[in-house]
C-alpha cells in the first residue's frame, strides 16, 4: 500500500519542476524527469476494462485498421485491399488475386481525370493515407481549386462510381498540399493530428456531420514538441506525444496516452519506439526491447526480441516485430503466434522499399525493380511453412527515362 | 407575316451574317496560331500531309506502317544532325560534354544517312526537312492508332471480362454491374468498322469550336427581341385584344424561333465544315468510317465522316432550339428586361459552376451533363462513351444529353406559349404584390427624398436603380462577392511558423540582422546534427546510453522543420541581398498580387463587367427606348449637360463596382494575413522579378488598383457609347457577347481568347506580372483610347443637331 502512495507522491513532486513542455492536458498527472525509464502512470488503473484490437472483436466496417503501415497506404476491407499508384486507387481482389484500377469503365484506358481511379495530386492528400469505413473509402482533398487551403473529407464509393465532398475541416497551411498532417478515422470519428504555430493538437469530429465542430482532445506545445503515431485499436484511440523537458533539449520526454471518454489518458511514460495495443496488452518498443503491459494486473514483462528488430504490429492473429531496413532496402521480419512462440522469419528480398502489411490474410510490400515500382504479396498460411512465395500484385510505376 | 417580320429583319439579316464571319474569322485565325503549329507554316504542313496521305493510300494498309517509319527515320535523323549542327556552332563545350555521344552513335546507327547529310547539308530545304518531320510524326500516329484500334476493343472485352471477377465491381446479387454490361453491348457496334488513313483535321478542328455556340445564342436572343417589340411600342395590349394575338400568336412565334435557329445553326456550320475542308483538304475522306479519328476512338455509332457532319449539325440544332426556346421563356415570363438579363446571368452562373466544378463521380453528375454549357458544346457528350449512375440507374451520357434536351426543349416552348397566352400586359397586383410594391414604393420615396437634392444626377440613378432594377443586381454582386470570402482560422505547419516568425522580428530593410539570425540558425542546426552524428559512433562504441543516443536522435528530428525553414529562407535571402532587396514575407502579398489570387480576380472581374453591362446598357438607350430622346434635346440643359451628368453616373457606378471588389480583395487577405513591409522595393517579393520597373511595394499595390480603376471607367464608357446607337437589350447582348464570353472561354481553358478577355485587364495584377518589359502597357493603352473614343463619340452623337 505504501510503495505506490510514495511512487505517486513522486511523480506529483516531480510534476512540479517539470518545464519546457506545455501540454493543455488536465488529466496528464503523471511525469518522470527521468526519460531513461518506461513507466506505467496511475491513470493505468482506469484502464482494466479497455478492449484493444482482436480479431474476434474486430469490426471491419466501423474500426480503424492497426494492422496495416503506420502511413496508412493501404485500406483492408472483406473483399481486398484498396491502394494509391501515383494518382489511381487500385483494388487488390482476394479472390482472384489480381490489382486493378478502382474503375468499372471497360473502355478506360485510365490515363487522364475521366477516369473513375483518378484522384489528381493537386486536389487529393493521399499521402495522409487511404481509409476504408462503413463501405466507402475516405481520403483528403481540397475544393480543388489551385492554391487552396480548404481541407475536406472525401467518401469513395467502393467501385469508384461515386465520390462527395463531406466534412469542411478547416484552413491548412499557405497550400494544403505542403501541410504534414495524421488522419485516422475509428468508430464513425474522424481525429486529426496537426500542428499549428509550432503546437501539436489533436482535435475530433463526426464524419457524418458536413460541417463537423472539431473538438480539441489534447496540444503540446514547444520545439520538438510532438503527437504523433496516432492509432485505433478496439474500444481506444491511442497515440505517442514526444517532448523536451529542457530548453536546451537534452532530455526527451515521450509516451502513449489513451482517448477514454474523450480525454487523453497517459498509460506509459519513457521513450516508446512504436506500439501495439491488442485485448488486455499494450506491447511496447523501447532501447531495452519489447515489453508487453498486461492492463488488468498490471503487471510488465519483456518480450525477447531479435537484434535489429525496433517496430511490432500485430495482424489478430501474428505478431510481426521487424527492423526498419534503411540501411540495405532489406527487412527482417520475426512472426510470433499470439503465444508469443517464433514461428517463422521472414527476409524480404532485396530492394524491399517499404512494409504495408495487412490482415491475416495477405502480406504486401513495395519494391524497386530497376525503374519499375512494384507492390508484392505473399499468402500468410505460408507463414511457418519456411516457403515464402512472393507475387506481383501489381507494377507501381515507372520512372521516366 | 411573323415569319417575314423576323426573318427579312435587316438587324438580324446584319447580325446572323456578322456572326457567321466572326466564327469563321476567328476559326482560320485559330488554325493559323494553334500551338501545335507554331514553329511551322501551316500551308506547307496542310499541303505536305494531303500528299503523303494519298501516296500512303496507294499502299497496301499492311505496308504503310513500315513506309512511314521508314521516312519518319530517314527525316528525323537527318532533323537531329541539323540540330547537332546547331548546338555545336552555338556552344562547342556543351555541345562536346553533353551531346557528341549521342551524334556518334546517332551517325553510327544511321551510317548511310549521315553520309548523305555531310554530303548535301548545304542544298537541304531545312524548313521542309522540319515540316516532314512533323506530318510524318502525325501520320504515324493515326496509323499506330488504326491499326492498334482492334487490339483496343478486344481489350474492352477482355477488360470487361476481367472485371466480373473483381468483387467491387459486382452488384450486390452478385451479378454483373450494368455499366459493364452496357458498354460492351454498346461498343460492340465497333467490331466490323474498317478504318483508313486520311486528313482528321477538318472534323476535329470544328468540333472542337466552341465560339459559335455561344455566337448563335446571341443571335437567337435578337430573335426573340425581335419577338418582343410589340412590348416597347406599346402595342402589346393592342396585339393581345385581337383573337389571334395570344395562342395562335405564341404558336407561330414558337414555329418561327424553330425554323430560324435551325435554318441558321445549319448554316453556320455548314460554313464551318466547308472552310475548315477548304483549309485542310480531306473532301476524299467524307466516306472513310469516322473511328478512323483518334478523338472518336470512343463514339459508339458507325457511320462515316459524312454522316457524322449530318448528325453532329442535327444535335446541335437540337440544342440550340433547347437554349433559344429557354431564353424566349424567360424573356416572355419576366417583363422587366434588366431582371430577365439578371436571372439569365445567375442561371448562367450556376450552371458553370455545375459544369466546372461537379465531377462525374457527383452523385448529382446528372446536373453536369443536363446542363447549359454542355447545350452550347456538346462535343464531350457527343464523342466520349460516358455511363452515369446517378440515383439508382446507370444512364448513358449522350442519350441523357439528346433526352434531356427534348425534354427541356418540349418543356421551355410550352411554358413559353402559356405564358405569352396567359400573361396580361396589364394585370391587377395580388395582396402580397401590393404589400411589395407599398414597401418598395416607400423606399423608392426615402430614395429619392436623399437624391432630389442632386436633382440630374439622383434622377439618373433613379431611373438605373428603381426603374431599370438595378439596385437587386447591384445587391446580388455585392452578396455573391462577400459570400465567397473565407475567413475560417488558418493553421500553419511548424515550417510555416518559424517563417512568418521569422520575418515578424527580422523582415523588413535591415538585412544583416537577418543574415545574423539565419547563421546562427545554420550553426545551431550543423552542432545538432554533427552531434548527432558523433552519437551514431559514440553508440556503435558503447561509449553513451541507448537513452542519450534516443536524445540526441529526437533533437535531430526536432529540427527538420528548422532545416525546412533555413531551406527556405536562405534562398529568399540570397535573392534579396543579389538584388539590394528586403525581406518581406509572401504570405498574402500572393493572393492580392500574384498567381494565388488570380483565379478569384478573374471571376470578380468577369462579374463586375457583366454587372456593369446591365446596370448601364439603359443609361443612353432608356431614352431612345421611351422616344424623350428628342424632347430632352429641345431642352436648355438636354445635350451637353444632361450627357455629362449620365458620364458621371456611370463614372460612380464603375468606381462603386471597383471598389466592392478591391474591398472584398483587401478584406479576404487583411483578415487572414498581416501584411508588412509596405515601402520596401517591390521586387522583395520573389513572384514580382520579372517588373520592368523599380517601386514600392505600396505604390505597386496603387498603381495595380488604379489601373484596375482605369480598365473599369473605359469598360463602362465603352458601354455608354453602344447604349446610344442600339437599344437596351441589343446593347446588353452585343456587350455581354464582347466583353464576357470571350473571359469565359479563357477561363474554361482555350488560350485564344487570352488576347480577347477583358477580365485580365480589369483584373490587372495577372497582366503586370505575365507580360514582358512594358508589354502590359499596350493591352492598356488600347482599352483606355477604345473608352476615351467611346466618350468622345458618345457626346458627339448625342448632342448632335438635328434627327
Amino acid at each position: 500500500m505504501k510503495k505506490p502512495l510514495v511512487f505517486l507522491m513522486t511523480l506529483i513532486i516531480l510534476s512540479l519542476t517539470l518545464f519546457g513542455c506545455g501540454s493543455k492536458d488536465n488529466n496528464d498527472n503523471s511525469q518522470d524527469n527521468n526519460s531513461n525509464t518506461v513507466t506505467q502512470t496511475s491513470d493505468i488503473k482506469q484502464l482494466s476494462n479497455v478492449v484493444g484490437f482482436s480479431k474476434e472483436s474486430y469490426d471491419v466496417e466501423n474500426d480503424y485498421q492497426p494492422f496495416v503501415n503506420n502511413t496508412h497506404d493501404i485500406a483492408y476491407c472483406n473483399e481486398g485491399y484498396y491502394f494509391f499508384e501515383r494518382e489511381y486507387l487500385y483494388f487488390f481482389d482476394k479472390a482472384s488475386k489480381k490489382a486493378v484500377p478502382v474503375c468499372n469503365k471497360p473502355d478506360c484506358e485510365h490515363e487522364d481525370d475521366s477516369c473513375n481511379a483518378h484522384f489528381s495530386v493537386d486536389q487529393f492528400y493521399v499521402a495522409s493515407g487511404v481509409f476504408y469505413h462503413d463501405s466507402h473509402i475516405y481520403i483528403l482533398g481540397t475544393d480543388g481549386e489551385q492554391f487552396s487551403t480548404k481541407l475536406y473529407l472525401y467518401k469513395i464509393s467502393k467501385d469508384g462510381t461515386s465520390r462527395e465532398k463531406t466534412c469542411y475541416l478547416g484552413n491548412y497551411g499557405s497550400n494544403v498540399s505542403t501541410y504534414s498532417l495524421e488522419f485516422i478515422i475509428h468508430k464513425n470519428n474522424g481525429y486529426l493530428l496537426f500542428s499549428d504555430d509550432n503546437m501539436s493538437q489533436l482535435k475530433t469530429f463526426n464524419i457524418n456531420d458536413d460541417k463537423p465542430k472539431l473538438k480539441e482532445i489534447d496540444k503540446i506545445k514547444g520545439t520538438g514538441a510532438n503527437l504523433y503515431r496516432l492509432t485505433g485499436f478496439g474500444d481506444v484511440v491511442a497515440y505517442q506525444y514526444g517532448c523536451f523537458s529542457d530548453e536546451s533539449m537534452e532530455h526527451f520526454e515521450g509516451g502513449i496516452k489513451l482517448i477514454i471518454n474523450g480525454k487523453p489518458q497517459t498509460v506509459v511514460e519513457g521513450a516508446i519506439k512504436t506500439y501495439f495495443i491488442t485485448d488486455g496488452k499494450i506491447y511496447y518498443e523501447t532501447d531495452s526491447g519489447l515489453d508487453v503491459l498486461n492492463i488488468k494486473d498490471k503487471s510488465t514483462k519483456t518480450f525477447n526480441t531479435p537484434d535489429g528488430a525496433n517496430s511490432v504490429t500485430y495482424d489478430g492473429k501474428y505478431f510481426y516485430l521487424y527492423n526498419d531496413g534503411y540501411d540495405d532496402y532489406q527487412f527482417k521480419i520475426y512472426v510470433y503466434d499470439s503465444n508469443e512462440k517464433l514461428i517463422d522469419t521472414v527476409t524480404t528480398p532485396k530492394e524491399c522499399t517499404g512494409l504495408l502489411f495487412g490482415s491475416d490474410d495477405f502480406f504486401f510490400a513495395d519494391f524497386v525493380d530497376g525503374k519499375k515500382g512494384i507492390m508484392k504479396y505473399f499468402e500468410k498460411s505460408q507463414l511457418g511453412t519456411g516457403k515464402i512465395n512472393w507475387k506481383t500484385a501489381c507494377e507501381k510505376y515507372y520512372e521516366s527515362e | 407575316m411573323e415569319f417575314k417580320r423576323v426573318v427579312f429583319n435587316p438587324k438580324n439579316l446584319f447580325l446572323f451574317m456578322f456572326v457567321v464571319l466572326i466564327s469563321v474569322g476567328l476559326y482560320i485565325n485559330s488554325q493559323f496560331k494553334n500551338e501545335e503549329y507554331s514553329d511551322y507554316n501551316v500551308t506547307e504542313i496542310n499541303t505536305l500531309r494531303e500528299q503523303l496521305v494519298d501516296e500512303l493510300k496507294s499502299y497496301p494498309p499492311e505496308k504503310r506502317t513500315e513506309i512511314v517509319t521508314s521516312k519518319l527515320t530517314y527525316t528525323t535523323t537527318l532533323c537531329d544532325l541539323i540540330d547537332y549542327d546547331n548546338l555545336k556552332s552555338k556552344d562547342y563545350k556543351a555541345y562536346e560534354q553533353t551531346w557528341m555521344e549521342s551524334e556518334e552513335q546517332l551517325r553510327d546507327e544511321n551510317k548511310e544517312i549521315a553520309k548523305y547529310y555531310d554530303e548535301n547539308k548545304k542544298t537541304l530545304d531545312i524548313n521542309n526537312l522540319y515540316v516532314q518531320q512533323k506530318v510524318l510524326t502525325q501520320l504515324s500516329n493515326q496509323i499506330e492508332y488504326i491499326n492498334g484500334y482492334p487490339a483496343y476493343l478486344e481489350s474492352i472485352d477482355a477488360s470487361a471480362s476481367n472485371m466480373n471477377n473483381i468483387s467491387i465491381f459486382k452488384t450486390e446479387d452478385d451479378t454483373v454491374s450494368d455499366n459493364i454490361k452496357k458498354t460492351v453491348q454498346d461498343y460492340s457496334n465497333l467490331k466490323n468498322v474498317e478504318l483508313s488513313i486520311g486528313i482528321d483535321e477538318p472534323i476535329t478542328t470544328v468540333v472542337n469550336s466552341e465560339l459559335p455556340g455561344y455566337l448563335l445564342i446571341i443571335f437567337s436572343l435578337f430573335v426573340i427581341f425581335t419577338f418582343l417589340e410589340e412590348r416597347k411600342q406599346g402595342l402589346w395590349t393592342l396585339i393581345y385584344s385581337t383573337p389571334n394575338g395570344r395562342l395562335r400568336l405564341a404558336l407561330k412565334r414558337a414555329g418561327v424561333l424553330s425554323i430560324v435557329i435551325a435554318v441558321a445553326t445549319v448554316i453556320m456550320y455548314i460554313c464551318m465544315f466547308v472552310t475548315a475542308f477548304v483549309f485542310y483538304g480531306g473532301t476524299v475522306d467524307l466516306s472513310r468510317n469516322v473511328q478512323s479519328i483518334d478523338m472518336f476512338k470512343n463514339f459508339i455509332f458507325p457511320m462515316s465522316e459524312l454522316q457524322f457532319i449530318l448528325f453532329y449539325i442535327g444535335i446541335i440544332v437540337l440544342m440550340q432550339l433547347t437554349l433559344a426556346f429557354m431564353l424566349w421563356f424567360i424573356f416572355s415570363f419576366i417583363q422587366n428586361i434588366t431582371f430577365a438579363f439578371g436571372i439569365t446571368g445567375v442561371i448562367f452562373a450556376g450552371e458553370f459552376l455545375l459544369y466546372y466544378y461537379l465531377p462525374y463521380q457527383n452523385y448529382f453528375s446528372l446536373f453536369k451533363c443536363i446542363n447549359l454549357f454542355n447545350f452550347v458544346n456538346p462535343a464531350d457528350g457527343i464523342i466520349k462513351y460516358r455511363n452515369l449512375e446517378t440515383f439508382g440507374f446507370t444512364l448513358n451520357m449522350f442519350n441523357l444529353l439528346i433526352i434531356g434536351a427534348i425534354v427541356c426543349s418540349a418543356a421551355f416552348v410550352i411554358s413559353a406559349v402559356i405564358t405569352l397566352a396567359l400573361k396580361r400586359p396589364n394585370k391587377t397586383s395580388t395582396k402580397i404584390e401590393i404589400q411589395i410594391l407599398k414597401l418598395v414604393a416607400k423606399v423608392k420615396y426615402i430614395f429619392w427624398i436623399i437624391v432630389e437634392k442632386f436633382t440630374l444626377i439622383g434622377y439618373e440613378f433613379y431611373k438605373i436603380l428603381f426603374i431599370q432594377k438595378g439596385l437587386i443586381v447591384a445587391i446580388v454582386f455585392v452578396f455573391v462577392l462577400f459570400n465567397s470570402i473565407n475567413t475560417d482560422k488558418i493553421y500553419y505547419s511548424a515550417t510555416d511558423s518559424i517563417v512568418n516568425n521569422f520575418y515578424k522580428e527580422y523582415g523588413g530593410k535591415d538585412i544583416n540582422n537577418a543574415e545574423k539570425y539565419l547563421q546562427n540558425l545554420a550553426k545551431e542546426i550543423e552542432d545538432v546534427d554533427k552531434e548527432f552524428e558523433k552519437s551514431i559512433i559514440d553508440f556503435k562504441n558503447n561509449k553513451i546510453t541507448s537513452e542519450e543516443y534516443l536524445n540526441k536522435k529526437m533533437k535531430s528530428l526536432a529540427f527538420e522543420s528548422k532545416r525546412e525553414a533555413l531551406e527556405i529562407l536562405n534562398e529568399r535571402l540570397s535573392y534579396a541581398k543579389e538584388n539590394n532587396l528586403w525581406m518581406v514575407n509572401p504570405l498574402g502579398y500572393n493572393i492580392l498580387l500574384g498567381e494565388e489570387g488570380d483565379s478569384q480576380q478573374t471571376v470578380n472581374a468577369i462579374l463586375s463587367i457583366f454587372v456593369l453591362i446591365i446596370l448601364l446598357s439603359g443609361i443612353f438607350a432608356y431614352e431612345n427606348k421611351s422616344n424623350v430622346y428628342y424632347i430632352m434635346k429641345a431642352t436648355y440643359g438636354g445635350r451637353n449637360y444632361i450627357f455629362r451628368k449620365k458620364i458621371t453616373v456611370a463614372s460612380v457606378i464603375a468606381v462603386f463596382l471597383w471598389f466592392v471588389m478591391s474591398a472584398s480583395d483587401f478584406y479576404n487577405v487583411l483578415a487572414n494575413y498581416n501584411l508588412q513591409s509596405f515601402t520596401a522595393p517591390v521586387k522583395s517579393l520573389m513572384f514580382l522579378t520579372n517588373l520592368p520597373f523599380e517601386t514600392s511595394i505600396i505604390t505597386y499595390v496603387i498603381l495595380v488598383y488604379l489601373i484596375r480603376l482605369a480598365m473599369i471607367l473605359c469598360v463602362a464608357y465603352i458601354i455608354c457609347f453602344v447604349s446610344i446607337f442600339t437599344k437596351y437589350e441589343v446593347c446588353i447582348a452585343l456587350l455581354s457577347v464582347v466583353l464576357v464570353v470571350p473571359s469565359l472561354l479563357y477561363v474554361l481553358g482555350i488560350e485564344m481568347f487570352k488576347y480577347l478577355s477583358l477580365s485580365i485587364l480589369v483584373s490587372a495584377s495577372n497582366l503586370l506580372r505575365e507580360c514582358a518589359g512594358f508589354t502590359f502597357v499596350i493591352p492598356i493603352v488600347l482599352v483606355t483610347i477604345l473608352g476615351v473614343a467611346g466618350l468622345i463619340f458618345s457626346n458627339k452623337r448625342w448632342c448632335k443637331n438635328g434627327t
